[in-house]
């Protein structure tokens, strides 16, 4: 038994006791990198720009400063895990004639272009999303984007009626591309978002 | 007293059903994998091929040698290494009411992170959990390991 005792004490700290939680920001799609922050109790480290990591070992202790950590580093110790990461979702933006319900012809001729990426990156789930600019009131602008995400739809389905797992919403004036004060008329916010993850 | 008990019953099985309706809301699907993938719902354990979908409290289990991709409702993407652990804990995406949650503890393995709308509307609201620290984040992409 004496004999079992190190034994154990040497298995437990090796099995999870001294593991490392390690935090690394990386770049986007767009090749820009946001924030992220890594708490404990003792208190927080900011990682801010791509390639950098903090860590912390043993419970309580305090994130390690951040630190540059090279990118062929990263691909070579993750590089499974780099590679394991799905398409990012797409979306294509569809805009509308002023004040009606009907698709501009650019983006009309989009409309084949959005089936077809349905079908080449299956399983997928695709929602069909209206928004409007900050022009009115709520609960009317919800109606109205509802509204165009729903014409957006039947032209989807007329062109394939075999599309699955389509889901269609509204963000009304919650969500815009282009940030604006309220009661501003933005013709890039009104538009129906179809995203396709 | 007998219509006192029929009265907490019906409460009870209120509740009982609200709790389903929340844990059976679709957030999300698994759209890649290599290896075993493994989905643990109300305690029971199977594995998952893509195009499953996942509610809130799921816990998806990758094997050795495995990977998983997970695509959310906001366009939030998971990617997790071999040996990884998340039990996902809170999903809200609804723009309409203003409502953002999306919050999961991670017990082991590594896994990358990769923004949605969430990340855009709502970055205060995004909360990862580890045993030993906690990750906020906001509008980013980041790898984070337990090894």
């Amino acid at each position: 038994m004496q004999r079992v005792l190190p034994l154990v004490l040497l298995v437990l700290l090796f099995s999870g006791c001294c593991k490392r939680t390690t935090l690394i920001l990386l770049p986007d799609d767009t090749g820009t990198a946001g924030e992220a922050t890594l708490h404990t109790e003792k208190g927080e480290m900011v990682v801010n720009t791509a390639y950098t990591q903090t860590s912390v070992g043993a419970s309580g202790t305090l994130p390690t400063p951040a630190i540059a950590i090279a990118p062929e580093k990263v691909q070579k110790k993750y590089g499974k895990l780099l590679a394991a990461q799905p398409q990012s979702p797409e979306s294509f933006i569809l805009y509308f004639e002023a004040g009606g319900t009907s698709l501009t012809s650019e983006s009309e001729a989009m409309l084949p272009v959005v089936v077809q990426a349905v079908q080449q990156d299956a399983p997928v789930e695709v929602s069909i999303i209206g928004h409007s600019d900050t022009q009115g009131n709520a609960d009317f602008n919800y109606a109205l984007s509802l509204q165009r995400a729903e014409i957006v739809h039947r032209l989807l389905f007329d062109l394939s009626p075999f599309m699955e797992r389509v889901s269609v919403k509204s963000h009304g004036e919650k969500d815009l591309l282009v940030q604006t004060a309220d009661e501003v008329s933005e013709p890039r916010n009104r538009r129906v978002e179809i995203m396709i993850r | 007293m007998k219509r006192i008990w029929i009265v907490c019953m019906l409460v009870f099985s209120a509740t009982l059903v609200n709790a389903g309706e929340m844990q059976d809301q679709d957030i999300g699907f698994l759209k890649s994998k290599t290896g075993t993938v493994a989905l643990i719902r109300a305690g029971l354990e199977r594995s998952v091929e893509p195009g499953q979908h996942l509610f809130v409290t799921d816990t998806i289990v990758t094997g050795p040698q495995s990977s998983a991709g997970v695509v959310f409702q906001d366009g939030t993407v998971l990617t997790l290494g071999a040996v990884t652990s998340i039990e996902m804990q809170k999903y809200l995406f609804n723009p309409k009411e203003e409502q953002y949650g999306f919050e999961f503890y991670m017990k082991r393995g590594e896994l990358i992170y990769s923004s949605g709308k969430l990340g855009k509307l709502a970055p205060e609201k995004i909360n990862v959990k580890t045993p030993r620290a906690t990750v906020g984040v906001r509008g980013t992409r980041f790898l984070l390991s337990i090894r």
